[in-house]
């Protein structure tokens, strides 16, 4: 009995550290870290089982509306072709494209407008 | 396990609160769903009703989901990608039309015959000539129903290959996004729910083989097979299947055409698969056409998908200059044929490996003064400058004196407004002068599926053993095949798209309802 007590605490254990060793975005790790000084999954995940990828309504909490976020990287009314188009305003699906298609938290980020454009967008956090 | 009883709709229910990985698998297993979802009417509980769901949120699906609201329906818009709008936000905004204003403006006399005439030479007599007929004749009030939603053109008609004269408007965004936007505002704001991100994955019928509604994966993360969590969504009038091609479907496509390989790029998005296709097919759909798929003539091997230079080439290098193989300096083709002609003579540009030698398509300032995307191709250094003919040689290793004679036989034939060489249509031709020249290497891309399944002018599906309707599947755009034969004309997607998707939508608004229930 003890040594089945035993072997349980012990998975609960490992798969704790396994939610928490989880890459994550430095600027993200601060205010994701709860008063036991662990990463807070459901602040982004909610009571979703591990690897459900979060809604982007999770993100609009801390960012505001797409429409907010799209007024952040607005382009001058005047701009020219040396100033990429707004990456949250975009031509073709307006403000509709949810942030988890580019913005990624446990890996690499990507642009999603890239798979035929080849926008620079140095400024984004990858 | 045993496998049919897993996929019934009764046994999803059961399995969808806990066991979430089973439901899960389910998605990857699609022909069970399509087995099992022949069900007792009374006994389909749905979590969601409507009077008619739209599967794809393009052209034919935007236009069908109006025009059902329009006629008094209640309207589901689903698509799987996370935007909306497929191909079609993402193509080039041309539409054709007979007889638009902006024809009679500029004094060109065109008709519904003279269009048809055009598509079927281009399809090589392999067009279903009703639903031919059928679209042609709708293209001048679908330009206006357009334009009252909010669509804006440019102020010019243009002259796009195959056809016999100038009958294509553009939006002013160069872009279907200037169609799509407007509509996907008025779906809003009329009431269409419009949901992305929701992923077809099996049909759901009657007892007498109607279909009454759809199995969905919501909250899909494309192309994560096992994300979301299926729901049953009712439609009492009907499925409009408006779900495009498969241009990007890599597996499939090859299995029609072995030769294009995944070497061959396509303009098309990363949703333009087959799936939506295999589940009307699993119905009794008939399939025709599907090894018809075409080529892009006017794209560039130095971008991804569409681009920058399938604009330029569209609206200055095919209509105001030429284009040249880059080992002599002369023409080859006619640069206002249709697209698979083109297309077919632009690949024979090969060296003795069989590897392709990308021919050299330019214009001058004059000539690209329309086009939007000449800065942007400048910058990716796609299109590139040069200022005269010689710089123009040497910057891709053109024979200089032969490029230059080529130039002059060209001007020759401007003047005498008929070209000798390969007989190209000559109303919008234009001398090739003065620099600064603007130049683009042009390879092929993989571009619209032609094949689909047959509907009837009512935009029904047919049925592959009765040729009759099935009943509450209705079918529009791209999904549908045969109407453009052997090979589209460009600016015909749009027409296409805009026409039998209204005519679905009309179509299926008046459908007789059937009498569904909630979960």
């Amino acid at each position: 009995m003890l040594r089945i007590l035993t072997t349980m605490c012990i998975l609960m254990l490992l798969s704790i550290p396994a939610a928490n060793a989880m890459k994550i975005k430095d600027y993200h790790k601060e205010v994701m870290t709860g008063d036991n000084g662990k990463v807070e999954c459901s602040f982004c995940h909610g009571d979703a089982k591990r690897k459900t990828i979060p809604q982007a309504s999770a993100c609009e909490t801390c960012h505001g509306t797409p429409d907010d976020v799209a007024e952040l990287t607005q382009r001058p009314s005047d701009a020219d072709h040396d100033i990429e188009p707004n990456p949250h305003d975009s031509l073709h699906y307006g403000t509709d494209l949810p942030c988890t298609y580019c913005h990624q938290e446990h890996k690499e980020s990507q642009v999603y407008c890239n798979q035929c454009h080849e926008f620079q967008y140095p400024d984004m956090k990858r | 396990m045993n496998e049919k009883k897993l996929a019934s709709p009764e046994r999803r229910q059961l399995l969808k609160g806990g066991a979430a990985m089973a439901v899960a698998s389910l998605g990857a297993a699609m022909p069970l769903s399509a087995n099992a979802a022949c069900m007792p009417q009374e006994k389909v509980k749905f979590d969601e009703i409507v009077d008619v769901i739209v599967v794809g949120s393009g052209f034919a699906g935007m236009s069908a989901a109006l025009q059902a609201k329009e006629a008094g329906a209640s309207v589901m818009v689903i698509d799987k990608m996370p935007v909306f709008g497929g191909n079609s936000t993402i193509n080039g905004g041309a539409m054709a039309v007979a007889g638009s204003p902006l024809q009679k403006k500029e004094g060109i006399e065109d008709s519904v015959d003279t269009m048809v005439a055009d598509m079927l030479e281009a399809g090589r007599g392999m067009n279903d000539v009703e639903m031919l007929k059928l679209v042609c004749n709708g293209t001048a009030e679908s330009c206006e129903w357009l334009t009252n939603y909010g669509v804006q053109w440019k102020p010019f008609v243009q002259h796009f290959g195959g056809h016999s004269i100038p009958r294509v408007l553009q939006t002013v965004q160069s872009s279907g996004a200037g169609i799509i936007r407007p509509l996907i505002s008025a779906a809003k704001k009329h009431g269409i729910a419009m949901r992305n991100q929701a992923k077809l994955e099996g049909f759901i019928k009657d007892d007498t083989g109607r279909v009454i509604g759809v199995e969905v994966r919501e909250g899909y993360y494309f192309p994560k097979e096992r994300t979301g969590k299926m729901v049953n969504i009712g439609a009492r009038k009907g499925v409009i299947m408006a779900t495009g091609g498969f241009g990007r479907d890599i597996e499939y496509r090859q299995m029609q055409q072995p030769k294009l390989t995944s070497e061959l790029d396509s303009t098309n998005h990363a949703g333009a698969t087959s799936e939506a296709l295999k589940q009307m097919m699993l119905l009794g759909a008939n399939p025709i056409h599907l090894d018809q798929i075409q080529l892009g003539p006017w794209a560039s091997p130095d971008e991804k998908g569409f681009g920058t230079a399938s604009q330029f080439n569209t609206i200055a290098t095919y209509p105001s200059g030429i284009v040249v193989d880059v080992r002599t300096g002369e023409r080859f083709f006619n640069e206002l044929a249709d697209r698979k002609a083109r297309a077919d003579a632009i690949m024979t540009r090969r060296d003795a490996d069989g590897q392709p030698v990308y021919p050299i398509g330019f214009t001058n300032a004059e000539g690209a003064k329309n086009a939007q995307t000449l800065d942007w191709g400048l910058k990716y250094k796609v299109i590139q400058k040069a200022n005269n003919l010689d710089e123009l040689a040497e910057l891709y290793g053109i024979p200089a004196a032969a490029l230059k004679a080529q130039v002059a036989r060209w001007n020759d034939a401007v003047t005498q407004g008929k070209d000798n060489e390969f007989n190209r249509p000559m109303q919008k031709a234009m001398k090739l002068e003065q620099g600064p020249w603007y130049a683009v290497r042009m390879w092929p891309k993989v571009h619209y599926c032609m094949g689909g399944v047959k509907v009837n002018t009512a935009s029904e599906v047919l049925h592959l053993v009765s040729n009759k309707p099935i009943p509450g599947l209705y079918a529009a755009g791209e999904a549908t095949g045969g109407i453009h034969g052997a090979s589209r004309l460009g600016a015909c997607a749009v027409a296409e798209g805009v026409v039998t998707g209204r005519n679905a939508g009309s179509h299926c608004a008046n459908n007789q309802a059937a009498s569904l229930h909630l979960a």
